[in-house]
C-alpha cells in the first residue's frame, strides 16, 4: 500500500474544515467555500495578515467574525492590496494541493553535452516516482508554457498566490551544453519562512547542477536516484499541515492535521538520511542539505511541541517520550 | 485458416474484441491453475488470463517522443522495449513456478502512448480479472542518447478480493498471537510498497545489441528442444494477439508452448547464458518474480479456489528475494530492497511456527536496515515481536520490545490506524497481567495505560470516520 494512501482516501472524499460544523468532518465543497473566504479576506486584508493568523489570535467565533466584519470596513476605503494572479491557468482551476511542473528550456540537440530531452525525461523518471509515492496526496498540474527564469520570479505577492493556490512545489529545468540545472521552488517555505518569517536561508529556492567536467559528469548522474524532490515535497507538505493545524479549531482537525504534519516533516528527515551529501547520492549541495535536514528535523519536534501545547490536540503524540517526539522514532533498530 | 498455419498468430479479422471472448471461453474450459500461458495484446486491449492464480502484466516501456527529437530514435527504443516484455515473459516461465502463473505482454508500435499502466489496470478490473487473483503490473520509462540507455521500472502488486466483481485490497497483515496462558492478542499492519519504483538503470548501446542478439535467439520457436530447424519465429505484432500455454520447462532454458488458436506448438530457448545477461541488465526480474510468489502464498495461507502447498513456493519466493538484495543498496535502491524482505517476512509471518517467525524478525530487521524511518515496517517488526515472545518465549523480554517498536512506529506515522490498533491491543493486553507490566522499564500503572488505551481508542474513532 501507498505509504500514504490513508491520507488520501481521507482527502479524496472528506475533509475536516473549521467553522462549519464543528467536529464533523465536512465535504471538500465546503473547504473551497472556506479558503474562498480565507483567500477573500486576504485579498482584502493585505499578505502579512491572514485569516489564519486571525483565527489563532482571536479563537471565539462570534467575536471573530465580528473583528473580521470590522476590519473589513476599515479597509473598505484603502485600495485593495492585490495578490499576483496564479502564473499559469491549470494553478487556478482547483484548490487542491498540487504540484506544478513548469517547461523546460535550452537547447534542443547540441552536438555534445546535455540537451533539453535529457532533462526533461530525467526530470520525467524523477517525478514519475514522486508521483506514485504522493498520487494520493497531491496532484500533479503541468503549466507546459510557462519558464520561470529563477529566484526573482518569486516575490511575496507571487509566493502568496500560489500558496493560496495550494500549490506545494514547482519544478522546471534548463539545459545547455555544458550544465543542466532542475530547479524546485518550495512553496510554503518561500511564503511562510522566508517572506513572512524572514529567514533568508530558508529561501525555498533549490537548483541542481549537473555540470559537465565537475563530479556529476556525465548523463547517468542527472538519471541517478535521488530523491530529492520527494524530499522537498514532503517538508512543503509538512508546513502546510503543520499552519492547517495552527489555524484550525475543531479538535479533531487540530488532531488530524498535527500528526500529518508530523508524518511528513519525518518523511523528510528520513529521505534526507538517505540522501547525505557525503555519500554522493543527494542532487542538492551540503548546504542546502544541512539547511533542510536541519529544518525538517526542528520542524517535526516543533510541530510535537505545539501539539502537545494545545490542549484541544488528543492525538497519539500524547504517549511519546520527548526522545522520540524529538528524533522522528527513537534508535532505529530498537533501543 | 491458412494463416495459422503459417504462423502463431491469430489473423487480422478475429483480433481485436474477438480475441478475448475465444480466449475466455478457452480458458475457462482449461483453466491454466497450476499451468503457465502467455500471451501478446495491444495495449489499447488489455487481457489477463482470468483462470490463471497470478497474471503478470508486462507493459511496454514508456519512451518521450516529440516531434522535435529524432524518429530513429524512437523506433530503436520502441523495439527494444518490445522485446524486453518478451524475454522477462520466458524468463518468469523459467523461474516463477509457482504453480500457476500469465504473463500478459502490452505492446503497441503506433500509438505508443495507449500503453499507459494505470489505463491498463482500470480496464484489467472492468471484468478482465477474478476474484482473488492477484496481478502484477510491469511498467517503466526507457529514455536513450548517443550511447547511452536510461530505463526505471514500476512494479504494482494487486492481491484481488473475494466478491464479483473484485477490487483491488489493500496488502495487510493480520495476526491472532496466544500466549501460552490462553491470552490473545490480535495484532494488524499494512505491507509497504504495493509501488515499486526500481533506480534508473543505465545500458550502453553494446548492451542494447546484446538483449537484441538474445531476443533474436529467444524468438526462435524450434519443434525439438534442441537447436535444428527453425519452424518460425516470434514476432511482436500488437495488431496480431497471440496467446499459448507453456506445457514443458527445462532446467537449460527450453520451454515448449502451444498455441490456443491451432494445433501447432514448437520449443523455445533462453539460455542460461542469456538469462544471467538479461538479469544483468535487469535485476528486478528477480524481484518481480518474488512478488509472483508472495501472491501466490497470500492465495495458498488463505484458502479456497487457488490454494496449494505454501512450502516450496515460500523457499522459492525467498531465494528470489535474496537474490535481488543480495546486489547491494546501489543496485537494489532502498525501497524495493525494503520491500523485498518485508514480504520476505511477511510470507514467514504468515507461515507461522518458531522458527519462520525467526525468521520473519530477521528479514524486518534487513527492511528496517534499507528504510529506518518506514513505521509499516517497524509494525510489522513490533507484530513478529509479538508473536515470538508471547507465544514461544518469554513475554516479560518481549513486551517491551513490542511496545518500542510500536511507539517508533506512532512517532514517524501518528495517524497509522494500524499502529494505533496495535498499541491499544498491547494495552489491553498487558492491563490483567502486572507481572509483565513490571517488566517495562517506566513501570507504568494500569491507570496510565487506561489512559493512553482512551486516547488510543479514540484516535481510531477520528481515523474511521
Amino acid at each position: 500500500m501507498n505509504p500514504l494512501s490513508h491520507l488520501g482516501r481521507h482527502l479524496g472524499h472528506t475533509i475536516l474544515v473549521p467553522y462549519q460544523g464543528g467536529p464533523n468532518i465536512q465535504h471538500a465543497g465546503l473547504l473551497k467555500h472556506a479558503e474562498d473566504l480565507q483567500r477573500e479576506l486576504n485579498a482584502n486584508i493585505g499578505s502579512k495578515i491572514s485569516y489564519e493568523t486571525i483565527s489563532i489570535l482571536w479563537p471565539g467565533r462570534i467575536f471573530r467574525k465580528t473583528v473580521l466584519a470590522l476590519m473589513l470596513l476599515l479597509w473598505a476605503g484603502l485600495p485593495p492590496v492585490q495578490a499576483d494572479p496564479p502564473p499559469c491557468a491549470e494553478i487556478s482551476k482547483s484548490y487542491d494541493d498540487k504540484l506544478v511542473v513548469s517547461d523546460i528550456t535550452g537547447v534542443p540537440a547540441p552536438t555534445s553535452g546535455f540537451d533539453r530531452r535529457d532533462v526533461k525525461s530525467a526530470l520525467n523518471m524523477k517525478l514519475e516516482a514522486l508521483e506514485k509515492d504522493l498520487e494520493d496526496v497531491v496532484k500533479f498540474v503541468f503549466c507546459t508554457n510557462r519558464t520561470p527564469s529563477g529566484e526573482s520570479d518569486y516575490q511575496s505577492k507571487l509566493s502568496e498566490t500560489l500558496n493560496d493556490y495550494n500549490v506545494v512545489m514547482e519544478v522546471w529545468g534548463e539545459a545547455n551544453e555544458n550544465e543542466a540545472v532542475i530547479s524546485y521552488l518550495v512553496v510554503p517555505l518561500r511564503h511562510y519562512e522566508h517572506f513572512i518569517g524572514s529567514n533568508d536561508e530558508l529561501t525555498g529556492f533549490l537548483e541542481v547542477f549537473y555540470l559537465r567536467g565537475s563530479a556529476n559528469t556525465d548523463l547517468a548522474a542527472l538519471f541517478r536516484d535521488a530523491p530529492e524532490a520527494q524530499a522537498l515535497a514532503s517538508v512543503a507538505l509538512g508546513l502546510k499541515y503543520l499552519k492547517r493545524a495552527s489555524a484550525a479549531i475543531d479538535p479533531n482537525q487540530i488532531t488530524y492535521n498535527f500528526n500529518y504534519a508530523r508524518e511528513f516533516f519525518c518523511r523528510a528527515v528520513g529521505i534526507l538520511d538517505q540522501i547525505r551529501p557525503s555519500e554522493g547520492r543527494s542532487g542538492l549541495e551540503p548546504e542546502d542539505w544541512q539547511r533542510l535536514f536541519a529544518y525538517a528535523k526542528a520542524s517535526a519536534y516543533k510541530c510535537a511541541q505545539l501539539a502537545l501545547d494545545d490542549p484541544r490536540y488528543f492525538g497519539t503524540l500524547r504517549d511519546l517520550d520527548q526522545k522520540r517526539l524529538k528524533d522522528c522514532g527513537c534508535c532505529p533498530g530498537g533501543e | 485458416m491458412e494463416c495459422l498455419k503459417q504462423n502463431q498468430m491469430l489473423p487480422l479479422f478475429i483480433a481485436g474484441p474477438t480475441f478475448f471472448i475465444v480466449l475466455s471461453i478457452m480458458l475457462l474450459a482449461g483453466s491454466p491453475t497450476g499451468a503457465m500461458a502467455g500471451a501478446m495484446v495491444g495495449c489499447g486491449e488489455p487481457f489477463a488470463f482470468n483462470g490463471a492464480p497470478v497474471n503478470v502484466i508486462v507493459v511496454q516501456y514508456h519512451f518521450d517522443e516529440g516531434k522535435e527529437y529524432d524518429a530513429g530514435f524512437s523506433d530503436m527504443i520502441l523495439n527494444t522495449a518490445m522485446r524486453l516484455t518478451w524475454l522477462i515473459k520466458l524468463d518468469l516461465f523459467l523461474n516463477a513456478q509457482y504453480g500457476g502463473l500469465g504473463i500478459v505482454s502490452h505492446i503497441e508500435d503506433r500509438r505508443p502512448e495507449l500503453c499507459d499502466a494505470e489505463e491498463i489496470e482500470r480496464k484489467l478490473y472492468q471484468g478482465l480479472v477474478t476474484p482473488q487473483q492477484g496481478v502484477v503490473i510491469v511498467s517503466g520509462r526507457i529514455y536513450q542518447k548517443d550511447d547511452d540507455i536510461f530505463f526505471q521500472t514500476y512494479a504494482k502488486r494487486v492481491r484481488l478480493s473475494k466478491e464479483s466483481p473484485p477490487f483491488p485490497e489493500i496488502d495487510t497483515v493480520k495476526i491472532a498471537v496466544e500466549d501460552r496462558r490462553g491470552n490473545t492478542i490480535k495484532l494488524a499492519s499494512s505491507i509497504p510498497g504495493e509501488t515499486i519504483t526500481f533506480p534508473p538503470r543505465r545500458m550502453r548501446l553494446a548492451d542494447l545489441k546484446k538483449i537484441e542478439d538474445v531476443f533474436a535467439e529467444a524468438a526462435k520457436v524450434y519443434s525439438k528442444p534442441e537447436a535444428g530447424k527453425v519452424e518460425y519465429t516470434i514476432e511482436l505484432d500488437p495488431r496480431r494477439p497471440t496467446a499459448f500455454s507453456v506445457t514443458s520447462i527445462r532446467a537449460d532454458g527450453w520451454i515448449e508452448i502451444h498455441s490456443f488458436f491451432d494445433d501447432r506448438g514448437g520449443w523455445v530457448r533462453l539460455k542460461p547464458k542469456d538469462a544471467n545477461n538479461v538479469h544483468h541488465y535487469l535485476p528486478e526480474i528477480d524481484l518481480i518474480n518474488g512478488l509472483v510468489g508472495y501472491l501466490r502464498l497470500r492465495q495458498s495461507f488463505e484458502g479456497g479456489r487457488f490454494e496449494a502447498n505454501p512450502l516450496p513456493m515460500l523457499e522459492r519466493m525467498n531465494r528470489s528475494f535474496n537474490r535481488y538484495v543480495e546486489r547491494g543498496p546501489a543496485v537494489a535502491g532502498a525501497q524495493p530492497a525494503a520491500v523485498a524482505s518485508s514480504l520476505s517476512g511477511t510470507a514467514f509471518l504468515l507461515k507461522g511456527g518458531k522458527l519462520a517467525t525467526q525468521m520473519a524478525l530477521a528479514e524486518f530487521e534487513k527492511a528496517i536496515e534499507n528504510q529506518p524511518y518506514n513505521a509499516d515496517l517497524l509494525n510489522l517488526k513490533a507484530i513478529a515481536e509479538a508473536n515470538l515472545g508471547f507465544r514461544y518465549e518469554e513475554p516479560t523480554t518481549a513486551v517491551q520490545a513490542v511496545r518500542t517498536n510500536l511507539l517508533d512506529a506512532l512517532s514517524l506515522k501518528p495517524n497509522n490506524t494500524y499502529t494505533i490498533g496495535n498499541l491499544e491491543a498491547l494495552y489491553a493486553y498487558l492491563t490483567g497481567q502486572p507481572q509483565l507490566i513490571s517488566a517495562m522499564p517506566d513501570n507504568p500503572t494500569v491507570d496510565q495505560l487506561q489512559s493512553s488505551r482512551r486516547r488510543l481508542k479514540k484516535m481510531q474513532e477520528l481515523l474511521q470516520k
